[in-house]
């Protein structure tokens, strides 16, 4: 072919890539702007809402006050070193954006940039899983790996616009980590290596899912030198990865000297001295004979490997390292969470995912995923060996925890597109068609071919493509068979990558584009009616009460409580302290004026609590209740006993047959108070447990008055009574009011009746 | 008149003392039956209603197929492991530490000979565990223990907890008996092993260097992992369920995107290895053996060949894809995809 034909190839190739990438980052953002465009600009869920509140802090503050930010406005009294507790990489980034907006002119809101923050992140993840890709196969792999990440609900699920959380920038700086990475290990480079542990610095800042990198890139230069495949661009890449990225780290407030004294961490500075040992006997290899060799490794390997482990043992037991901490338990044993640490088993994320969560979130890159890992292992270069630690180690993870799913994606989206690519790369392959090669040409190149194959079995595997292309020339019924066989395969590939789009806009629209702050619902009319109870109530909480009011609710709403009513809280999403999370589970699940005297000696002022038996909302209080019950049980085993909220079939029942425990305690109080009333017959139905209530069931509330209720009834707020005027305990002066009342009502029957004087 | 009063409280007393159950009859019943005494209708009224010096913890299961109680099956040995701690420590099953104070174990298995017993205390479900403690004057002065526990778990711990609070008695430990079964087979394994390993080491370093044989192990993990093994090994799912007639088997859990039976997870990998090794066949069987045509200059065949595999292995794709989507279907309602669509329905 002329030059001057290739470079317009050239030229009309990098446009068209061009094209697709405006196309990849266009799809990217505006799947993600569903719920922009249903609801509103509204930041979801619960955690966002905390990192909402810190950005606007951080944008209404210095950069040093907001790491020294001490937080008296929740856990109350204990308040929380925010600044040093929290990973600021996804505040400081936004925060970022938003001054250099303001500088350049475009003054934005910092709702909308943190609403927004999520689809702008997702192009650049597509960007870096195409570089990631290009480094494995090629630039075409690359592409559909981007494109595949773009719409992966597996991504999509934590990347939605309004869902600001840790997770929406740390995708992305995972796929740039690691493309560094790869980059670094295949070309030995420092700068690449350099920037690799720069970009995790970056995610250490911003999620404390680093940990991940932290131990996975260990691991692939561990395997790689377990198969032999020790060379020195090894070595200055993960020794300068490990060097800058550890001291990098350590900057972190949050992090700190975790680095060097916890056991998460451990596996990479042992790395780091077995590459050392390696680089040292590659050295000393290449120095004596093969014989005395193997005697210095054997008994070198052998001391080291002992002192190093007992060294672990030695420093954990003195206490100088911290053991593995209990979420990473909870991967490797099942079972330890459930018993040793119900915080972390209560929370639904961290629950194991059934197979159709797989499919849902992946659809047929799912099934496409073993047979791309399958396909790495037949070439195996070293950049492959990492894919395939990551994809093994990470399906593990994800089977175990749900959330870890959101990791597990940018594997299958990269190994499902080599797959795809592959095939692609045959069955797309239409040049037979074009062939006009002479018979006596391809005899010459055949007779070379061949001659090259006796002397080079190993090249074998990766000429024979080229051999199907120019080996001979194909009558026109072979041409015909074989442009039938590359249609039929490529097109209904061609479909399934249909359906994948149409999949994944289904889920993205259907499954994840809800706020759950605001809940769409149906009207009778088919219509759409927009719950937004949960915004009603803090809004009155803002509004109608002190400034300096503080709210119990269980720790789920703490961060929304913070953040839209801006109120004090007891206990909130960040968990760090079990012992106050249990004291409110103590108070929700204790009797009433032993909840009261709870919550006064906590200064407490009002009690929210979510109740869903009026609209069918499953996610409400009385169904976490038994953790409440299970947490407090945890810290006063002899005062709150799990097995009297059962009935004594077992069941864990709220109408007659409850156990006078469940009724006596407050959370059911609070959620059924004058619940019955509102309905006819004075029976009120449990939509979400599908039970009756009656008014004999719940008992009156004498310690709590009821200041607000939500239209469906979904949030209600209870004020603590102040002190009694004549100084009585609030059980007994509602008792006697409530015998007065009676009194009352007697004596109104004993009145003589008046008769109009005439 | 006075003289038969008299003679009635003498009768009375007599009765009681006779009925009373000595800590002896009871060691003696339960070294008949083997350190657990078995309980039926017709000696409970003997053993549980009368003034005892014992706690006694009886054991309610049933272990007949037709009610398919696994976790009362695997409870079992459980049971039998505490009380023979118990009697291995005290022959006589008095605790050392309390005077005079015993504890021993009974068990009951629903059965048209125990039904009668399990109506005595309106039990409706099984594994029960009743305690009548020590000092009980009938066979209402008992109590209820709840094990916290479930399929699959490590009962041992859950019950030794459970039934040490009850009984409050402080010298009962619990031993876990040595698996020699298990402990032959490991030896045994172990010594097979290092002889392979010793006699074959090139043939097995060879197998080991093999990659396809690692690319397969590791592809069939993954399969696996990603089709819910570990949701079943955690929440130790059922293998599959009855329909709400009971009257027929159900393979998939209808509706529900999280929570599955364990055979899903098999239906599921198989599904999944069918799919991709056709997928893998489709990159590397058939170019492999078009090209192996090629070289023996059958270019004809190789046409043929190529052609029909390649229309085999897509043929084996979509017909295996449409049943997992419609699979999926099944687990999340209201899905709107569907490959394929029967053309007679």
């Amino acid at each position: 072919m002329k030059q001057s034909t290739l470079l317009a190839l050239e030229g009309f190739q990098t446009v068209l890539k061009a094209l697709i990438f405006i196309a990849i980052f266009g799809v990217a953002i505006s799947s993600r702007l569903f719920s922009v465009i249903r609801f509103e600009s509204i930041i979801h869920e619960f955690d966002p809402w905390f990192n909402f509140r810190a950005t606007k802090y951080l944008v209404s503050h210095s950069f040093y006050e907001f790491l020294n930010w001490f937080d008296d406005r929740t856990w109350y009294p204990l308040g929380r070193v925010t600044g040093g507790t929290l990973y600021p990489g996804l505040m400081t980034t936004s925060g970022a954006i938003w001054h250099i907006l303001r500088k350049i002119g475009l003054p934005i809101d910092i709702r909308n940039i943190c609403v927004l923050f999520a689809p702008a992140f997702s192009g650049f993840t597509a960007w870096a899983t195409y570089e990631f890709t290009k480094e494995l196969k090629d630039s075409s792999a690359g592409l559909l790996a981007a494109a595949f990440m773009a719409i992966a609900p597996g991504y999509i699920s934590r990347s939605v616009a309004g869902s600001y959380d840790n997770e929406a920038i740390a995708i992305t700086l995972l796929m740039v980590t690691f493309m560094f990475w790869i980059k670094a290990q295949k070309t030995g480079s420092i700068l690449y290596s350099m920037l690799a542990a720069l970009f995790y610095f970056y995610m250490v800042s911003a999620w404390g899912g680093y940990v991940f990198i932290t131990n996975l890139i260990p691991l692939h230069v561990f395997i790689l030198i377990l198969m032999g495949r020790y060379q020195s661009k090894l070595y200055s890449a993960y020794t300068t990865w490990y060097a800058i990225g550890t001291l990098a780290s350590m900057q972190i407030p949050f992090v700190g000297f975790l680095p060097i004294r916890s056991n998460d961490h451990m596996a990479a500075l042992g790395v780091f001295g077995l590459i050392q040992i390696v680089a040292l006997g590659d050295y000393i290899k290449s120095q004596v004979s093969g014989e005395r060799f193997k005697v210095v490794m054997f008994i070198s390997l052998g001391l080291i490997i002992s002192i190093g482990i007992s060294g672990l043992f030695f420093l954990t037991y003195m206490g100088y390292i911290a053991p593995w901490t209990g979420r990473f338990y909870s991967l490797w044993d099942t079972n330890y969470a459930k018993i040793h640490i119900p915080i972390i088993a209560s929370v639904s994320e961290h629950q194991p995912p059934a197979w159709p969560s797989f499919f849902f979130d992946n659809q047929f890159l799912i099934w496409l995923f073993p047979a791309g890992v399958f396909l790495l292992f037949l070439e195996l270069k070293d950049e492959h060996v990492f894919v395939l630690a990551y994809s093994v180690l990470c399906s593990y993870f994800a089977g175990v925890m749900i959330r870890l799913m959101l990791t597990l994606t940018p594997i299958i989206c990269v190994t499902g597109a080599i797959a795809i690519s592959k095939l692609f790369d045959i069955y797309l392959d239409f040049s037979v068609a074009l062939s006009t090669k002479s018979p006596k040409d391809v005899k010459s190149v055949k007779l070379d071919k061949e001659k090259k194959e006796t002397s080079d079995l190993e090249q074998e595997d990766d000429d024979y493509e080229a051999e199907l292309v120019v080996d001979y020339e194909p009558s026109s019924k072979a041409r015909w068979f074989d442009i039938t066989a590359k249609a039929v395969v490529s097109s209904t590939f061609l479909m399934y990558l249909f359906l994948f789009v149409y999949h994944c806009t289904y889920v993205t629209s259907n499954f994840y584009s809800s706020p759950s702050v605001v809940m769409p619902s149906q009207n009778p009319d088919g219509s759409v009616a927009l719950i937004d109870d949960f915004r009603e109530a803090y809004y009155w909480l803002r509004m109608n009460t002190a400034e300096d009011a503080k709210v119990a609710a269980w720790w789920d709403y703490g961060y929304q409580i913070g953040g839209m009513a801006d109120r004090t809280t007891l206990v909130d999403n960040n968990t760090w302290n079990n012992t106050h999370i249990a004291i409110v589970g103590k108070a929700m699940s204790s009797p009433e004026e032993k909840a009261y005297e709870i919550l006064k000696a906590h200064d407490v002022d009002y009690v929210l609590v979510v109740f869903g038996g009026a609209l069918g909302y499953s996610g409400d209080d009385l169904n976490k209740f038994l953790w409440m019950v299970r947490i407090s049980e945890g810290i006063w085993p002899d005062e709150v006993k799990e097995r009297n909220f059962f009935t004594g079939r077992g069941e864990y029942r709220v109408d007659a047959d409850a156990t006078k425990t469940m009724k006596d305690s407050l959370m059911y109080k609070l959620s059924y108070h004058d619940f019955p009333s509102i309905y006819p017959n004075g029976v009120g139905h449990d939509r979400t447990r599908n039970q009756k209530i009656t008014n004999n069931e719940v008992g009156p509330l004498d310690y709590f008055e009821e200041v607000f209720t939500s239209e469906i009834l979904l949030v209600r707020i209870y004020k603590l009574k102040s002190p009694d005027s004549l100084g009585r305990d609030h059980g007994e002066a509602a008792k006697f009011d409530r015998n007065l009342q009676s009194g009352v009502k007697k004596r109104l029957v004993k009145k003589p009746e008046l008769e109009l004087r005439v | 008149m006075r003289l038969s009063t008299v003679f009635a409280t003498f009768l009375v007393w007599y009765m009681s003392l006779v009925t009373a159950i000595s800590n002896k009859r009871l060691l003696e019943l339960s070294q008949k039956d083997g350190n657990v005494i078995k309980l039926n209708s017709k000696n409970y009224e003997k053993i549980l209603n009368s003034p005892r010096k014992s706690d006694i913890v009886v054991f309610f299961t049933a272990t007949a197929t037709q009610f398919s109680c696994t976790l009362c099956l695997e409870m079992s040995p459980s049971f039998d492991v505490v009380a023979n701690s118990w009697f291995s420590d005290h022959a006589n099953g008095i605790s050392k530490e309390l005077e005079n104070h015993g504890l021993f174990f009974a068990k009951s298995d629903f059965n048209a000979e125990s039904k009668q017993l399990f109506s005595q205390f309106q039990l409706t479900s099984v594994p029960a565990f009743l305690v009548f403690k020590a000092g009980g004057k009938s066979i209402n002065d008992v109590e209820k223990i709840t094990v916290a526990t479930e399929l699959g778990a490590n009962h041992l711990n859950f019950l030794a907890d459970n039934i040490k609070n009850a009984v409050q008695i402080p010298d009962l430990f619990v031993y876990e008996p040595i698996n020699w079964g298990a402990c032959i087979t490991t030896v045994v394994t172990v010594a097979i092993v290092t002889f392979v390993l010793v006699r074959y080491t090139s043939a097995l370093l060879n197998v080991l260097t093999l990659r396809p044989l690692w690319g397969i192990a590791c592809s069939f993990c993954i399969t696996t992992l990603i089709a819910g093994a570990m949701f079943i090994k955690i929440r130790g799912s059922p293998f599959s369920g009855m329909s709400a007639d009971r009257k027929s088997i159900v393979y998939f859990l209808e509706g529900q995107l999280q929570n599955q039976y364990a055979i899903e997870s098999q239906i599921i990998t198989v599904l999944y290895s069918v799919l991709a090794s056709s997928f893998i066949g489709l990159i590397c069987v058939v170019p492999y053996i078009q090209k192996w045509y090629q070289k023996k200059q059958h270019y004809g065949k190789a046409a043929i060949v190529n052609f029909s595999l390649a229309l085999f292995f897509t043929a084996v794709i979509y017909i295996f894809y449409s049943a997992l989507m419609a699979v999926f279907a099944l687990k999340n309602t209201g899905y709107p995809f569907k490959l394929f669509k029967n053309p007679f329905k």
